[in-house]
């Protein structure tokens, strides 16, 4: 087994996907492969097809082979990926990859170039599901007409983003509005008991099937009915996946409301979600039908809108800033003593605490960060970092056994996923958020309100809300170097400069997501379709709150 | 070049080509100012021919080496009829062209039948990322593989930078000369940590050369007192630079063209300065943690050596030691 001292300044690593001479099904190329600096670490890995960069792979991918083979600390994420759409692209010719990556002390090794073909696609079919939607159709009309009260799908339950997103939606409705809501989930988690004590009903069902015209269909015919049979005036769908929602309500003759949280290309978002081969051409074919029979897709970045653009209509494309609890963190951060809460983490006055919140997967990069933290460590005596939203995965498995062989690693403590996030924000004096793919964290905009410093990635909506060097810092994506300088950089000025710069990013969330009213622009939304399915949404949705921004004299937009 | 590496690894080059040039017609591609082409001359070329791009390299050159011919012009498109040379080198000149394989094509036609082509490039794996001039930098494999398409026989040297330690006899190793000498390393030669290649290749058989070293006083890796004040130094000029850079930053978003362009290329340089930054400020942690163990290392020894010579063995020995540095004298 090498050792460290053996690898000293040597450069290993393998580019194992694409193979060379592989055959690749499906609409996206999975680059993967891993790499190790001895005596230094991965800053960046280029990826390059037929000779052109493409960008960066995600880099410190975990790879539990390497940590047995190679003792180098940051073996056990040594790995690097990524997805490259080659959706409606020539892929009649093969393709040459090869990736590049360069060190922190300035190395680079260069993998091999591998040549690799497409594979030939299967029939669309779409002529057999045809006659299924309209047998199907002639089902539904058959029933009697209702409208009223809202249907919600949504993915799933637990503590993520999008969910809270659409917990946080449904309690102001309740709030604002009069509509009766029903939610239905692929899968159970603890908002289904928070959503049913604010009296939203809660219909826990399966996972859409996604490779099979047949069972699809029946599937979309089946939630169709579940639409018609429940009296909905209005669907709303949660999040990218949740498609079949859409199909379903277009099926069923309701009217409905997209809001898409993700900022993937879809064809990377497919195979990410159900693999190179696991969507049925005909799914796929109704998947990018859905982006035009929604009657509005709402997105919260318009860098998010933009990857969308060419599935749907400008007219049917909106962006909603969506708000945070200011007044519930502000009654927080009053019912709080800060040096106690940190007293008792084992935090003294002197720590400097970088907090990263959001569950720990390869797209929030936690294993890049842990890999800074071990470069800032060496010369930030104080410095320490908390990891929020650790659980049981393979890649947060990666990063535990990263922490045991660094020497810095007894200064990052890991907080297990939970609803109780607001301390940690307290205790923190700067937040940090290295993904590479976000539309707008909900965390960022949390810390934001609490006047917490936020050194970010520039990743989608994240540049729309932070300026730069004014209510925070950015960086590129994927790229370990950019975030040690910037953060050394943050770390050097002095805790009045970055305080300065916490005070600026709160006025600035108060100033856009202060006034909690997107609940109440769903509401009105809503409440038009299902009055009138073909009215006009552009009045409700393109400047929400303008009325009542008035009436309560508070700043919005 | 001051007697620095990076004159050495110049040197040992055009050193190891002087051995093939006595009597022959010599191009040096990529000349510069001459100074290599200089060396061929003096090696015993019947003619030495440097060609370059720059004007000014070239009117340097002329001045340099008056016995030599210099000629302006593209290494793609060589001035020369076919099988021309005897001998073509093209050293750390290849990176630089874009258009690399018309200019290997144009070697190898100016090159006679039976001529050497010597070509070298620094390696990208090892040699430090980053220098704008480099358009791109072939692997070992790489070079190789270029020039084994244009010529039959090939054989790859590793350009290494070792540290030596030069054992010679008072008076007997004039600067600026050639010797032969015996050496060994220490440690094995690893490849992958060669920051330079270099090909000869020809379609007819290659000579068989021995190893060259060049050697560069060492003195260069003995101011590590200097170097921390260089590290200090460069710290609070990066300091001082980046107060401008964000100066700048604000200026570009009111006034700038492009602004997002420019936005974007500054902050690269702000975070690679943060880098920097943060390197050197580990670097110079290393330093002063080393230093307390060393002055304890000091003191141990020290103590050692007051004990030895207050111990009863090196009170009897005494005598003999006095004897020992009378003869000495004496001699």
């Amino acid at each position: 087994m090498p050792t460290w001292s053996e690898e000293r300044d040597v450069a290993n690593g393998s580019l194992d996907d694409p193979s060379d001479g592989g055959v690749v099904a499906g609409d996206v190329l999975k680059v993967r492969g891993w790499c190790l600096f001895g005596g230094s670490r991965v800053a960046r890995v280029e990826v390059l097809v037929d000779g052109r960069s493409i960008g960066f792979a995600r880099p410190y991918v975990e790879r539990p082979d390497l940590a047995e083979e190679f003792s180098d600390p940051d073996a056990p994420v040594a790995g690097f990926e990524t997805l490259i759409s080659f959706e409606g692209r020539d892929r009649s010719t093969e393709s040459l990859v090869t990736v590049e990556a360069m060190s922190l002390d300035g190395r680079r090794w260069r993998s091999p170039t591998h040549r690799v073909r497409w594979a030939t696609s299967p029939s669309e079919e779409t002529d057999r599901g045809e006659v299924l939607a309209k047998r199907s159709t002639s089902v539904l009309k058959r029933l009697p007409e209702e409208s009223s009260g809202v249907l919600i799908f949504t993915h799933d339950l637990s503590y993520g983003g999008g969910q809270l997103w659409l917990f946080e939606l449904l309690r102001q409705i309740t709030v604002f509005s009069g509509l009766t809501c029903t939610v239905v989930s692929m899968t159970d988690g603890p908002l289904r008991g928070m959503l049913e004590d604010l009296g939203i009903a809660v219909h826990v069902t399966a996972a859409w099937p996604m490779d099979s015209l047949d069972a699809y269909e029946g599937r979309i015919h089946e939630l169709a009915l579940l639409i018609r049979t429940s009296g909905a005036g209005a669907v709303l769908v949660n999040t990218l996946g949740v498609f079949p929602g859409i199909d379903a309500a277009a099926r069923a003759g309701v009217p409905s409301i997209w809001a898409i949280h993700e900022s993937f290309d879809p064809a990377v978002y497919r195979y990410i979600c159900w693999g190179p081969t696991g969507v049925h051409p005909y799914v796929r074919s109704r998947f990018n039908e859905c982006f035009q029979s929604a009657r509005a897709l709402i997105f919260e970045a318009g860098q998010t809108a933009e990857i969308f653009a060419h599935l749907c209509s400008p007219e049917q494309r909106f962006i909603v800033d969506y708000g945070v609890d200011v007044d519930g963190i502000d009654a927080y951060r009053d019912s709080i003593d800060r040096s106690a809460l940190r007293a008792e983490a084992g935090f003294d006055d002197d720590s400097v605490v970088v907090a990263v919140v959001g569950v720990v997967e390869p797209r929030k990069a936690q294993a890049a960060v842990v890999a800074a933290f071990d470069e800032l460590a060496r010369v930030h005596a104080n410095l320490r970092l908390v990891l929020v939203g650790t659980h049981t995965s393979p890649y947060n498995a990666g990063v535990q056994e990263q922490l045991e062989r660094y020497e810095s690693g007894a200064r990052v403590h890991l907080v297990p996923i939970g609803p109780d996030i607001y301390p940690w924000y307290s205790m923190a004096d700067l937040l940090l958020c290295a993904s590479d793919i976000e539309s707008l964290p909900r965390s960022i905009l949390e810390a934001m309100a609490f006047e917490l410093p936020v050194v970010s990635t520039d990743a989608f909506g994240i540049a729309d809300l932070i300026d730069d060097g004014r209510t925070g810092w950015l960086t590129r994506p994927r790229d370990l170097e950019g975030l040690v300088g910037l953060l050394h950089l943050v770390l050097r000025i002095s805790a009045d400069e970055r305080r300065a710069v916490g005070r600026r990013a709160r006025s600035e969330i108060l100033r856009r997501h202060g006034d909690r009213s997107y609940g109440r622009v769903f509401a009105r939304a809503l409440a038009d379709l299902i009055v009138d399915p073909d009215c006009d949404l552009t009045p409700s949705l393109s400047n929400p709150g303008a009325e009542d921004e008035q009436e309560e004299g508070v700043v919005n937009w | 070049m001051g007697g620095q590496l990076i004159e050495a690894e110049h040197v040992v080059r055009y050193a190891l080509a002087a051995q093939l040039v006595q009597d022959r017609h010599v191009l040096d591609a990529g000349c510069g100012v001459g100074w290599g082409t200089g060396l061929l001359l003096a090696a015993g070329a019947s003619i030495a021919t440097g060609l370059d791009l720059a004007v000014d390299a070239v009117a340097d050159a002329r001045q340099r080496v008056p016995g030599a011919t210099f000629v302006q012009g593209d290494l793609a498109t060589l001035p020369w009829d076919d099988d021309h040379f005897d001998v073509v080198v093209c050293f750390e000149a290849l990176e630089h062209v874009a258009e690399q394989d018309a200019t290997l094509d144009e070697l190898v036609r100016v090159l006679a039948p039976n001529g050497l082509l010597l070509v070298s490039s620094p390696n990208p794996r090892v040699y430090p990322a980053g220098n704008p001039f480099h358009l791109h930098e072939f692997t070992p494999e790489e070079l190789l593989e270029a020039v084994g398409k244009r010529l039959a026989n090939q054989s790859l040297w590793n350009q290494h930078t070792q540290i030596s330690s030069v054992l010679v006899q008072e008076g007997r190793f004039p600067p600026d000369h050639t010797h032969k000498v015996l050496a060994r390393t220490v440690a094995p030669l690893l490849s992958g940590t060669d920051p330079y290649s270099l090909v000869i290749a020809g379609n007819g058989p290659l000579p068989s050369l021995p190893p060259f070293v060049t050697c560069a006083p060492s003195d260069q890796l003995l101011h590590l007192e200097a170097l921390s004040a260089l590290v200090t130094e460069e710290r609070e000029r990066i300091l001082a630079e980046r107060i401008i850079l964000l100066e700048q930053l604000d200026k570009l978003r009111e006034h700038a063209s492009s602004p997002e362009q420019e936005i974007e290329a500054l902050r690269r340089d702000r975070e690679h300065t943060g880098a920097l930054l943060l390197e050197s400020e580990q670097l110079l942690a290393r330093e002063l943690a080393t230093k307390p163990a060393l002055q304890e290392e000091v003191s141990r020894l020290e103590q050692e050596l007051a004990d030895l010579r207050s111990s009863r063995s090196w009170q009897i020995t005494a005598p003999v030691r006095a004897v020992t540095r009378r003869l000495a004298a004496k001699r």
